[in-house]
């Protein structure tokens, strides 16, 4: 087997036992999504960068750690890279920006066209997930949409979209819950 | 499962709630096996929006540094390899291989302290989560018990209002009441007052004075006067100035009744020297009506039926 036909997740452990082609070859798979995040989240292209860098190297750092049976490998690293960047905007006070009304605009997984150069596999999986969520009705896609990206609190969200609470708790609820049911099977 | 858990855990598994929010939370998930089931897949389906994000390719050069400072920490993390002198007969290649064996000796004593030192950190760990546990159990329970010390002090409010309005009510009435019973007392009193007026009167007009006159020019000059209760059924005769009665005779007191065709015997009376009698009189026979008293003088001890001549006659 190739090292082009390894899993991420294979990657992964490879890269855990100290690897670094296995894991430079797993950044070239995973850094374009995440990156991609990190831009839509931070809005600044510098401070998605230094979130990528720091990223990666917590993902060296703790490859050993990862348990396959767990999640995916993407998964893992965009539960990872979401937390730091989360962590990051928090910290440098970051909500307000993140309410101004063209962030709050364009806080919406835009449906493009993936490069060429990304993997089939992601692509397909990009597809099954844009798939789940046009089954939401409109109101639970927002908010989820707006939530993933923005990173901040659901109270937060309340203010900036002018909702009520109850309204902003019930719709990520249910739609969180239909999408993890219209995309079982397909979670590890 | 409440609706209120799962709305936590899709918040918890998109991150959020604020910090201390998500500490409860974390708590409460790690003693409760289903909501941190349902936290997980909703944090992986969370995750999986990853793939719906555009990839978007990072510079280049971030590639680089990144890959450049990975290699550092691999190399770092490369245990380091000392030459070994293949010499047996080498007494630095045996002091080497000493020197290597009391090292490996003492990192493998390090190890072991440090084992021990993670498992009693975790021990700890594990204490201080159940603390937690156990300080938030508590917690709920002393929030349920002021909820409901909370309503009871509040139904007791209410009660205590409408117990008071209810006072308030009573004391009113008892005040009416009052005012009622001290007029009712001072109509008692009135009306007391009014029924011994009345009494008096009755008592009066029960009492019947007669002056009894004479014809008879020897009686002229005598008074009698008879005070009759005709309720008690009794009176009093009253004589002055009256001559003495020859002997063998006695006056004798009648009462005239209309119902009864004779006069009423009502007793002898005895005068003293000065002509003058006080004697208590009743009938012999019922009295319907005293409409006269009568003084006759008759034989002496008296007679049943009035034989003499009547000297004094009266009303």
């Amino acid at each position: 087997m190739t090292s082009s036909e390894l899993s991420d997740e294979t990657l992964l452990q490879r890269a855990g036992g100290g690897d670094t082609r296995a894991f430079e070859q797993l950044y070239d798979r995973l850094s374009p999504r995440l990156f991609g995040l990190l831009r839509q989240m931070f809005n600044d292209e510098r401070e998605a960068e230094d979130v990528l860098q720091e990223g990666f190297l917590y993902l060296w750092d703790h490859a050993a750690n990862y348990d396959m049976t767990r999640s995916k490998a993407f998964t893992w690293a965009v539960m990872i890279f979401r937390n730091k960047a989360i962590d990051r905007l928090r910290a440098l006070g970051r909500q307000s920006r993140a309410l101004e009304a063209a962030a709050v605009e364009s806080a919406t997984l835009e449906h493009t066209h993936d490069a060429a150069d990304v993997e089939l596999e992601s692509k397909d999986r990009s597809i099954q997930v844009r798939s789940a969520l046009g089954t939401l009705p409109q109101e639970q896609r927002r908010l989820i949409e707006f939530a993933f990206i923005k990173g901040i609190t659901h109270q937060a969200i309340a203010e900036s979209l002018g909702l009520p609470l109850g309204t902003v708790k019930t719709n990520i609820r249910r739609g969180l819950l239909r999408l993890r049911d219209v995309l079982k099977g397909g979670l590890s | 499962m409440e609706e209120q858990q799962q709305d936590l855990a899709a918040l918890h598994a998109l991150r959020l709630l604020d910090n201390d929010a998500s500490s409860v939370f974390e708590i409460e998930a790690a003693r409760n096996g289903e909501l941190e089931k349902l936290t997980t897949e909703l944090e992986r389906t969370a995750a999986e929006l990853g793939h719906a994000v555009p990839a978007v390719a990072p510079p280049a050069h971030l590639k680089d540094a990144i890959m450049e400072r990975v290699r550092e920490r691999a190399r770092a993390a490369k245990p380091v390899t000392t030459p070994v002198l293949h010499s047996r007969q080498s007494p630095i290649a045996w002091g080497i291989a000493a020197a290597l064996a009391a090292g490996g000796f003492w990192l493998w004593q390090e190890r072991t302290q440090l084992t021990l030192q993670v498992a009693a950190l975790t021990q700890v760990e594990a204490e201080a989560r159940s603390q937690m546990i156990a300080v938030r159990d508590e917690r709920d329970i002393q929030e349920k018990r002021s909820a409901l010390l909370e309503q009871k002090s509040k139904e007791l409010e209410i009660k205590s209002t409408d117990t008071l309005q209810q006072l308030a009510r009573l004391m009113g009435e008892v005040e009416a009441l009052k005012k009622r019973d001290a007029g009712a007392q001072t109509q008692l009193a009135t009306l007391t007052s009014e029924l011994q007026t009345l009494r008096q009167r009755d008592a009066r007009a029960q009492m019947q004075i007669a002056t009894l006159q004479s014809t008879v020019a020897a009686y002229k000059q005598g008074v009698a006067v008879v005070v009759w209760d005709s309720e008690k059924h009794q009176g009093v005769l009253k004589l002055e100035r009256m001559p003495p009665v020859e002997a063998g005779k006695d006056y004798q007191l009648w009462v005239v009744d209309p119902k009864n065709p004779s006069p009423v015997n009502a007793g002898v009376v005895r005068v003293d020297a000065q002509g003058f009698a006080k004697v208590d009189f009743k009938p012999v026979e019922f009295v319907s009506e005293a409409a006269k008293f009568a003084l006759s003088v008759e034989k002496e001890g008296g007679v049943p039926k009035n034989e003499g001549p009547i000297i004094l006659i009266g009303p």
